[in-house]
């Protein structure tokens, strides 16, 4: 009699539909879990929102695809500092430009069919089997330097947009 | 056990064997002990054959190009640091002048965007320009093999983008 209940079992579960699959999670999507931060999912970013001190926001972006040369691979994080209509002059260049970084450096960014500014990006370069809290640690650093940077460069950047 | 020590235990498993103890001391100088900072521990490891800059600031290794061009990346001998992160910045220069770049040579540089690293205006103690191009390096995630193709990469963004800057318009 057991065995018929087995049978019946198996028969049962061989009908049984066939569970939807998992969604699948890249490397940087796991990080991001385990590290606790909240994100968006945009076509070929996550988005990520710091809140900084004195009540200021930064928007943190990390690139999903990853680069890789050789043996390197990183995803790239930033987050824009910088944002006008007009074009950069050449002393704000230089004055910008000059500036370094502990970790890090700025991108220009000139305006294209996605988007139509002039922009200045704080970015970094993450490995890609970094761990979560490191992570976190330096994604933060890309959301307080980049907050740093706007308040000392101007421009209109909302730091909220791509 | 902090990451920069990991690395240390990587490039140090790499490092030549100590010689007998019949080596001269001069000799016996050159090979990797704890004490040596991380950075040379890796850099041995690498193969590479490098120097130190005359201001002893950076390691210093020399690429052959076409034309009988050469290429010298630069590798920070001290790390920055940033919270716990140690980061040694590798570097090339590609431009220099008298004077700051025009606008248009920054706009040619700056907007070059490359997969990693990044383009910055340097001017040195003699008021003489530059365009540099670097990356970094971070200890603990940063390996023999990767500090090498850091370094290659360097080279390669760096030559590029001194012969494309250097071309007419």
């Amino acid at each position: 009699m057991p065995a018929l209940l087995l049978l019946a079992s198996a028969l049962w579960l061989s009908q049984a539909p066939p569970a939807a699959p998992a969604p699948v999670k890249d490397s940087t999507e796991i990080a991001l879990d385990a590290a606790g931060l909240t994100y968006t999912k945009l076509p070929g970013f996550y988005q990520l929102p710091f809140t900084l001190a004195e009540s200021r926001r930064q928007t943190v972006y990390v690139r999903r695809a990853a680069e890789a040369y050789k043996s390197v691979g990183i995803n790239e994080a930033f987050a824009i500092c910088y944002e006008s209509e007009s074009e950069p002059t050449a002393e704000m260049l230089q004055k910008t430009f000059l500036r370094r970084f502990t970790i890090g450096g700025l991108v220009l960014e000139a305006p294209s069919e996605t988007q139509p500014k002039w922009r200045i990006r704080y970015r970094l370069e993450i490995t890609t089997k970094e761990p979560p809290a490191r992570l976190k640690q330096m994604l933060s650093i890309v959301a307080s330097t980049s907050d740093t940077l706007e308040k000392e460069l101007g421009g209109s950047a909302a730091g909220d947009k791509l | 056990m902090p990451a920069w020590m990991l690395a240390t235990g990587l490039a140090m498993a790499q490092a030549p064997a100590p010689p007998p103890s019949s080596t001269s001391s001069t000799s016996a100088q050159s090979i990797a002990t704890p004490t040596e900072p991380p950075m040379k521990l890796l850099l041995d490891g690498t193969t590479l054959r490098y120097g130190t800059s005359s201001s002893g600031l950076s390691y210093t290794v020399l690429f052959d190009h076409p034309n009988n061009r050469k290429r010298i990346i630069f590798i920070g001998v001290k790390p920055s640091t940033i919270e716990d992160l140690a980061v040694h910045t590798i570097y090339t220069t590609v431009w220099t002048g008298n004077e700051p770049p025009s606008q248009d040579v920054m706009k040619k540089a700056l907007l070059s965007t490359k997969k990693f690293g990044f383009f910055y205006l340097f001017q040195d103690a003699k008021s003489v320009w530059a365009i540099r191009f670097g990356a970094n390096a971070i200890m603990g995630p940063t390996k023999t093999e990767t500090l090498r193709d850091l370094i290659y990469f360097v080279n390669q963004v760096g030559e590029e983008s001194e012969l494309a800057l250097s071309a007419p318009k």
